[in-house]
């Protein structure tokens, strides 16, 4: 971090003053936070051990729910159908960000990182909907090659996914160039003048310099897949055939169109757990492998 | 470096800028086409200019409210977020206490976990509050979601103020109060401009928040409102893209005139919020 801040020495009597003025500053922030992030978010765990409509008087029923699920054709056919995205995006738009980020960095055209990112910032809705006319059988370039790509379940999700690393990789491009700025430039000189090439440069330079951010960066993606809704909403909605459906489309439909809340808190409750598994990996790898961020 | 390898280099860099244009170029092509003509050549370029489908999206759907309700929606979240996270993050980057580092660890672990895991008793407190169907509600969600990522990025902006800078106001007899707006404020603004820049654009772009806890129709968000159009509009893909187009426009516009801050506040952090 930065060296000229830190804790300032100045203010650390406001603690001997008590906790007054520091809860003006925090408390607003925590309150918030409390009544609408933790509070609802160990619910969800309650209700998970409870058979709930949503009207009636919920009933425990202990760890059923979570039985159900997990016996479900639909929930491991979304389980899988996650677990594929999650390798997808571990994979190609790290490798595309890491290509694009490289050769920005040779090239020195960073203007078109503003390009790159733009899909980034836009709405899911709007860049989905755009998608499906894309995609569309008739609209198209269904209407060139014959297939309707959303409306076949074995091409619909990776036309999803195409769609989405589209609005992605151009984050990890960002990430992956802004990290690139701390490598010494010297070392770069120096293997140029060693007689290195392209490969060797990224291989030896570039990796090693920004390795912690593209662990970072592959770990917040396993927790990030897991959470995909607003793409699958608007494309397919899980379909055809529930070939698209993900755990966060399927606990949607559980909680408010099925009205089965408890089985549905238990499938955002796995949610949770796949996510901070990779939190742990992650703390793993920090301490254990020595990889900093 | 050899000319072939410069050749792929730049082929490469142009493939990617193909990929990121092709679907803004369908989209807008379609949208001033008119519907024939979208029909007999889906992916070409328009013959002739049909602004008037941006006229009939903006006219004949409730895309007018939509704007209204989207733009009240960005105001009272950017007002919430800046009145809870400034001083939050300024007591995170500048106050020493107990748990300093593990309200940090804590708000980093919130931008981490999914809305799905609170949405489902939140959505039922809410009906029971009377919060599904208002504004009020909406902004408190959006509220919530978005503090802990802005407090971690303007904490980080706050850090690298110098101490010196507010030993020097504190020995001038400056209050705590007038330390913070004289003297850290001005110097943390360029942080306070990128969180204003990124709550817009992620309140703009909400979508699960505003289809679980906004079902009347005038009071439907941007997003809401264009997912569903489709339903109504189904053969009019030019109403539709048009409409998507007007849609994503202010945030488009935000980011051609501040692109850097939102590189700098996303991909600097490395978070999606």
């Amino acid at each position: 971090m930065n060296k000229k801040g830190g804790q300032c020495s100045p203010f650390s009597k406001m603690t001997r003053r008590g906790n007054s003025k520091l809860f003006f500053f925090i408390g607003p922030a925590l309150l918030i936070n409390l009544v609408i992030v933790l509070i609802p978010s160990v619910s969800t765990i309650v209700l998970s051990f409870f058979k709930w409509d949503g009207i009636s008087k919920p009933i425990f029923v202990g760890f059923k729910n979570f039985e159900t699920i997990l016996k479900s054709s639909d929930f491991i056919a979304a389980l899988s159908h996650n677990i594929i995205w999650t390798v997808v995006f571990l994979t190609i738009p790290v490798a595309m960000g890491l290509i694009g980020a490289e050769l920005l960095r040779k090239t020195k055209w960073d203007f078109l990182q503003a390009f790159y990112f733009f899909p980034v910032i836009l709405p899911i809705v709007v860049v989905g909907i755009i998608w499906g006319k894309i995609y569309h059988p008739i609209h198209g370039i269904g209407k060139y090659i014959g297939v309707a790509l959303l409306g076949k379940p074995s091409t619909a999700l990776y036309a999803i996914m195409f769609a989405n690393i589209w609005a992605w990789w151009g984050f990890l491009c960002a990430v992956f160039y802004s990290a690139l700025q701390s490598i010494p430039k010297d070392l770069y000189e120096a293997a140029v003048l060693d007689g290195a090439n392209n490969w060797q440069e990224f291989r030896y330079i570039t990796l090693p310099g920004i390795l912690p951010t593209i662990v970072f960066m592959e770990i917040m993606t396993i927790i990030w897949s897991f959470h995909v809704f607003d793409w699958i909403w608007v494309t397919t909605q899980g379909g055809p055939a529930g070939s698209t459906e993900l755990l966060a489309t399927l606990m949607y439909k559980k909680a408010f169109y099925s009205y089965k809340v408890g089985e549905a808190a238990a499938i955002g409750v796995i949610i949770a757990v796949l996510g901070m598994f990779a939190t742990l990996i992650y703390y793993y790898l920090k301490k254990q492998k020595g990889v900093e961020v | 470096m050899n000319l072939a390898s410069k050749f792929t280099i730049y082929a490469l860099l142009f493939i990617f800028l193909a990929y990121s244009i092709f679907p803004l170029y369908i989209a807008v092509s379609a949208s001033l086409k008119d519907r024939r003509e979208l029909f007999l050549d889906p992916l070409g370029f328009p013959d002739r200019l049909h602004f008037e489908n941006y006229a009939k999206a903006f006219n004949s759907t409730n895309l007018k409210q939509a704007y209204v309700n989207s733009s009240i929606l960005v105001l009272g979240t950017i007002a919430g977020v800046l009145v809870t996270a400034i001083p939050a993050a300024y007591a995170l980057a500048k106050i020493n206490f107990r748990f300093n580092s593990l309200l940090i660890g804590y708000f980093f672990f919130c931008t981490t976990i999914p809305a799905q895991l609170s949405i489902i008793p939140l959505y039922f407190m809410f009906s029971k509050l009377h919060l599904t169907n208002s504004f009020i509600g909406l902004i408190l969600l959006y509220i919530a979601s978005f503090t802990p990522f802005s407090i971690l990025l303007m904490r980080s902006y706050f850090v690298s103020i110098p101490n010196e800078l507010l030993e020097a106001a504190l020995i001038d007899g400056a209050s705590t109060w007038q330390a913070f707006w004289k003297i850290i404020f001005p110097v943390a603004r360029p942080g306070v401009i990128t969180t204003v820049v990124i709550v817009s654009m992620w309140s703009w772009n909400n979508f699960i928040l505003p289809l679980t806890f906004i079902n009347k129709q005038n009071l439907t968000p941007v997003t809401v409102a264009i997912a569903m159009l489709r339903g109504k509009w189904s053969a009019a893909w030019e109403v539709i893209m048009a409409a998507s187009i007007l849609g994503a426009l202010p945030i488009g516009i935000l980011f051609a005139i501040l692109h850097r801050r939102f590189i700098a506040g996303l991909a600097g952090t490395g978070l999606k919020g």
